[in-house]
């Protein structure tokens, strides 16, 4: 998988872009991974939400079609990462919404108590947030992980490693013995 | 219990909003609705290009005459147009050749050496004779061809898609430039009986004034068309039976300096 994801031009010039059919097989295929790793980095349903709808868009309007499962897999990882960095980059969400965000869900306490191990994710610094999400859930290699997010693979090391360590101190915190 | 494997089950129950997937449907079923517009459009822009282009290659090719004259007379324009070229022609005198008197049939069209008595005329072996006797320099050039005959000295002029325009050369000291001008200078002989100036039934037939500032006489005698060029004080007689129209457009393109 690495030497596929690896290469910079996935978008096969000269074939036909996608179909209805094949958008809606994409959404059924990939559309869950999209949110949530949107959901990840914006911590928030409904931010997540428009991300999705902006990714998808983003394919529909692609002239081309992408090279394989794979290149699908990646194009759409990455460019659900811009599109949060655009999210975030408006003025409106860093100064409105994200001083809200800890306070937007009514039924904080049952999510937590459901979901703790994610939730304690969420809680993570949002450096580590999304590599551990990679890492751990759609389960890329620390060098994907790093051309993903054009890091140094050092740095994507360096940040699981403490990651891991914040998430051991709170899982004993909270009671739990996960292997991590 | 395996960190990763508590994670993923927990994230799996996180999965995006009915609404959001039918919005991505939506707009996808839209898109796709334009494409197939755009396309029809296309489609008929196509048809109509090849159209037009088919109607303009059947044009052409039913009037394939007419391009191919049009054609050669501007590439001969093109090439009689060599710029930069022209010879050093030195003092120019008045030409003595009474044109107004021709037109009006007044029987003068000779010119006469009153001074000398003498011609400068006679069956010359070679150009270089002729130069040597009477002045006159023969002018080698891709676009003129001096020749000697029973007719006297003969220079053809330009590819223009008619064959050759046949220039009759003349006498003097200045002569004939690559631009297919000559310069008269001093003649005063009777050449008429050599073929030079106007046959007894060269007739005038009309002038053309050409807006580059020359003038053309077009003769007409029992041999066919002549042309007589003025141009300030230089004279060029040439014969051709190029239609007029073609001529006419042909002396637009040249250039007078």
């Amino acid at each position: 998988m690495d030497s596929i994801i690896l290469e910079e031009e996935v978008l096969m010039e000269n074939q036909r872009a996608y179909s209805t059919a094949e958008i809606e097989d994409m959404v059924k295929q990939y559309g869950n991974m999209v949110f949530r790793l949107a959901f990840v980095k914006m911590k928030r349903k409904e931010s997540a939400d428009d991300i999705f709808q902006e990714v998808f868009i983003k394919l529909i309007k692609l002239r081309s079609r992408l090279d394989g499962h794979e290149h699908e897999k990646a194009w759409l990882i990455k460019t659900t990462l811009n599109c949060c960095k655009d999210i975030w980059k408006s003025a409106w969400v860093r100064h409105v919404v994200y001083e809200q965000l800890d306070s937007t869900n009514d039924d904080s306490d049952t999510v937590e108590k459901d979901n703790p191990v994610y939730t304690l994710v969420l809680k993570l610094p949002d450096k580590y947030r999304v590599i551990v999400h990679l890492y751990y859930y759609e389960e890329f290699s620390i060098k994907e992980i790093s051309v993903m997010l054009k890091m140094n693979g050092n740095t994507v090391s360096t940040r699981l490693k403490r990651a891991r360590e914040i998430l051991k101190k709170e899982l004993v915190k909270g009671g739990f013995d996960y292997e991590i | 219990m395996k960190f990763s494997d508590v994670y993923k089950n927990e994230m799996d129950n996180i999965t995006v909003s009915e609404i959001a997937v039918n919005k991505v449907d939506t707009y996808s079923k839209k898109m796709t609705d334009t494409k197939s517009k755009g396309s029809k459009v296309k489609f008929i822009r196509t048809t109509v290009a090849a159209a037009c282009t088919l109607i303009l290659l059947t044009t052409v090719y039913y009037n394939r005459d007419i391009m191919q004259a049009f054609g050669q007379s501007v590439f001969g324009s093109f090439i009689f147009n060599m710029k930069g070229k022209q010879m050093q022609m030195g003092k120019i005198e008045p030409i003595k050749f009474n044109l107004d008197a021709f037109i009006a049939d007044e029987d003068v069209n000779v010119l006469v050496d009153e001074e000398n008595n003498k011609s400068y005329w006679r069956d010359y072996s070679c150009p270089d004779e002729m130069e040597k006797e009477t002045g006159i320099i023969m002018v080698k050039s891709d676009l003129l061809e001096g020749s000697l005959g029973k007719e006297g000295v003969s220079i053809l002029v330009m590819p223009n898609g008619y064959g050759h325009l046949n220039g009759q050369f003349a006498y003097g000291k200045y002569h004939v430039n690559v631009d297919g001008m000559f310069t008269y200078e001093g003649f005063k002989r009777d050449i008429s009986g050599y073929g030079y100036g106007t046959y007894k039934d060269d007739k005038h037939d009309f002038t053309y004034e050409a807006s580059n500032g020359i003038t053309v006489y077009f003769l007409k005698n029992s041999n066919g068309r002549k042309l007589i060029f003025q141009a300030g004080n230089l004279l060029y007689q040439v014969t051709s039976d190029a239609p007029v129209k073609d001529l006419k457009r042909l002396i637009e393109t040249f250039e007078f300096k």
